[in-house]
């Protein structure tokens, strides 16, 4: 190969990263701006356990969501909470929230409010939201003991200050047997829920987590300990063609594509251009 | 004498809850059969806890504003920027205590404007955006230290490639083209379900076993230090 | 939340972030503290409302009002080891802080004890996979016969990994060197899905972002052609 096609080449390597900066920018415009359709999808073994677990839910149960994602993890976790309550008001299954950071209760009540009023759901009958409940010293293992053992002693009032004997659906919610599942909804969710919710008083637990800590929390799957799990926008875009209700999940995922193309493509490149530095040098 | 209040007072605490967990649910019948006196009381251990953890909730704040606040007496460099925080802070305290969900009259109203103007306008966007930030030093990360000089990064990367595509639309699009058992979502089930899992787990398996360490160390105080600022 | 001044203010912030990109600069800087302001502004106030005070402050109140038993007005006592905390930030007082911290030190080391045993136990019981074809149902059937040699592979990568991680052998010992490499290889394969995973996540805010800026632009267009 001659020295001035490698000299060409080498250049890829040395790429201002400014310029990636921008063509990637440009890369993730085209699909928001234009329609592609999606192919169809398989389900994994995370949302499929979710979707069946929620399915199973008896009448006189509820689901208990710890939505305690906020604006660090929005993108993904938005999209979980709507296909998730998207679907148990479409199938008639009453749910509790709660959380555990300081702003995720409004960030919560934003997805949720306009999904259940368009169901027809009432507050209080249907579906509460208790707010923020801190774990004391970030031990959430005592916050979810105390919680199972008593609802209504860990947390009295609801986000509004209203007293949970004064909402008709909290009145026969009062400990871990009338609690179906928890769906934990974060970045992160809490460990403790796999040993102290399932673990301690056994009740099913999924959780729905960013992308990144989909691998680590795919051990629990594998073991059991998590009935499902929703890794990233990938989990809801799963769910939604499950329940086939189309959300978020589903419109950012040709963006994902080309996003992810374009990184192998850059790895593809610097490869390239750094062989081709090599075998400059080489030959000088 | 005060180091020793701390450790007694570390032991009783971690004690409580150690015996709350090997101690049964109820007591055998010639025992008495009463109940597990730690287990009773949980609940009410659990909100004394969260009142007393709760009430460290202004250190973090109070250190941070000192410090900006001097920032701007001291007229240090960039003193400017500590003003807007510190108007920031006191504005968004201000219109958090006023703003209500369902505004009536122009005073409240002009509260919630400037409660979600801050709060969705400022937080939320700078809070996604700083986040986003990241993905642009992926791709230039992954542009210059993605380099297949050894077997082993060669299989790093082919691995990444093959779960980001097969977590997208892009691996169900190439899908057609490939045989049940090396469908992009099989392959990728198989990484995260077979060496991925193992990996984390033999991970796991070593952080618990320092967890423990961890846990028995500070439960008895063993390790220095911690009295001095 | 959508109103136009949230949107554009938002917008702006956004760009102000974007910014940083190319180089730091004052836009970037004080959109960094005007967050930092509001969300500690916020988040102390929430705290108040959705802690401390229904969960201390109500109580007292109530006592003193007589809706409650008068001992909740001992709540009031926690003051005392609640201002403990305040003591770190004083040289001179910081040893009162410590029973404080000591106290949470060890509520953390107790309840760690049991966190851990819940959550490994199942992680030990679900790592003894069969891989005998013959012991399963239906015996040696292909799918069978996959499986085990799946389960095999799976513990393979476990203790192979398990014994890299193992520092106190050292990594040129001659009988191990073949399982050392071999657990190398299989962590980077697990590192490969975790860059995947990575990318997954920082794209999203990304591209969420950018999807918020186009339509920010799609309006502008609208107003600036009257289309």
């Amino acid at each position: 190969m001659t020295t001035a096609v490698l000299r060409t080449l080498s250049m890829l390597y040395h790429l201002n990263p400014r310029w990636l900066y921008l063509a990637v920018t440009v890369v993730l415009i085209v699909p928001l701006m234009v329609t592609i359709p999606m192919p169809a999808t398989k389900d994994s073994r995370g949302p499929k356990g979710v979707y069946d677990m929620v399915g199973s839910c008896p009448t006189d149960k509820v689901v208990l969501i710890e939505s305690s994602w906020d604006q660090g993890s929005k993108p993904e976790c938005m999209s979980q909470l709507e296909c998730l309550v998207n679907d148990l008001c479409t199938r008639k299954k009453r749910f509790v929230v709660f959380s555990t950071g300081v702003y995720a209760p409004t960030f919560a009540n934003e997805v949720i409010k306009p999904i259940a009023q368009k169901a027809g759901y009432v507050y209080g009958t249907d579906w509460v939201n208790l707010g923020f409940i801190k774990p004391p010293a970030d031990n959430m293992g005592v916050l979810i003991q105390s919680f199972f053992t008593d609802i209504h002693a860990t947390r009295p009032v609801d986000l509004d200050g209203t007293a949970l004997t004064n909402l008709p659906l909290m009145r026969s919610v009062r400990t871990s047997k009338d609690v179906h599942m928890v769906f934990a909804v974060t970045y992160c969710p809490w460990q403790e829920w796999i040993s102290f919710g399932k673990g301690q008083f056994g009740v099913p637990v999924a959780f729905g987590s960013a992308a990144i800590m989909g691998p680590y929390y795919y051990v629990f799957v594998d073991s059991g300990q998590l009935c499902g799990l929703f890794a990233g926008n990938r989990g809801a875009y799963e769910y939604e063609s499950l329940t086939g209700i189309r959300g978020m999940g589903s419109k950012m995922m040709m963006a994902f594509a080309f996003g992810l193309c374009f990184i192998i493509a850059a790895v593809v490149l610097g490869n390239i251009g750094f062989w081709a530095s090599m075998r400059l040098r080489r030959m000088q | 004498m005060k180091k020793n209040i701390v450790r007694v007072i570390t032991f009783v605490a971690g004690l409580y809850f150690l015996l709350e967990f090997m101690l049964p649910e109820r007591m055998p019948c010639w025992m008495g059969g009463f109940r597990n006196p730690f287990t009773r009381c949980f609940t009410e251990v659990n909100n004394f806890l969260m009142v007393l953890g709760g009430m460290g909730f202004l250190l973090g704040p109070i250190n941070l504003t000192h410090g900006e606040f001097m920032q701007v007496v001291r007229q240090r460099k960039g003193w400017g920027e500590s003003v807007v925080y510190l108007v920031a802070l006191v504005t968004s305290i201000v219109a958090t205590v006023f703003a209500t969900d369902t505004p009536v009259g122009a005073f409240q109203t002009t509260i919630k404007a400037v409660y979600d103007a801050m709060f969705y306008g400022v937080t939320v966007a700078f809070g996604i955006t700083s986040m986003g930030l990241v993905s642009f030093y992926l791709v230039s990360a992954a542009h210059r230290a993605f380099l297949l000089s050894n077997l082993e990064s060669g299989l790093m990367m082919v691995s990444a490639c093959i779960v980001m595509l097969g977590l997208t639309p892009a691996g169900d699009y190439l899908n057609r083209f490939l045989p049940d058992q090396l469908q992009f979502g099989a392959v990728v089930q198989w990484i995260l379900g077979c060496p991925n899992t193992a990996v984390q787990k033999a991970v796991l398996f070593g952080a618990c076993g320092g967890a423990f360490a961890a846990a028995m160390r500070d439960w008895l105080s063993l390790g220095k230090g911690g009295d001095r600022p | 939340m959508n109103s136009p001044l949230t949107v554009w203010i938002g917008a702006f912030i956004t760009l102000a972030v974007l910014s940083c990109l190319i180089k730091d600069n004052i836009f970037y800087r004080l959109a960094q503290k005007a967050a930092m302001g509001i969300g500690v502004g916020i988040g102390v106030v929430l705290f108040w409302r959705e802690v401390l005070h229904p969960y201390w402050w109500a109580h007292i109140q109530a006592a003193f009002n007589r809706t409650e038993h008068w001992s909740n007005a001992l709540w009031l006592l926690v003051l005392v080891p609640g201002m403990m905390w305040y003591c770190q930030m004083s040289r001179k007082w910081f040893w009162l802080s410590t029973p404080v911290i000591g106290l949470f030190v060890g509520v953390a080391a107790g309840i760690a004890f049991k966190g851990q045993i819940l959550l490994m136990l199942p992680q030990l019981a679900s790592t003894l996979k069969p891989l005998n074809p013959w012991m399963l149902d239906g015996g040696p059937t292909r799918a069978n016969i996959e499986f085990c040699l799946n389960n095999l592979f799976f513990l393979v990568a476990l203790f192979t990994t398990l014994l890299y991680f193992c520092f106190t052998i050292k990594a040129d010992n001659r009988a191990f060197r073949v399982p050392m490499k071999t657990g190398r290889l299989v962590i980077m394969v697990a590192l490969g899905a975790m860059f995947g995973n990575t990318v997954m996540t920082r794209m999203s805010f990304l591209i969420e972002r950018i999807e918020f800026l186009s339509e920010r632009l799609k309006t502008l267009i609208h107003l600036v052609t009257g289309g």
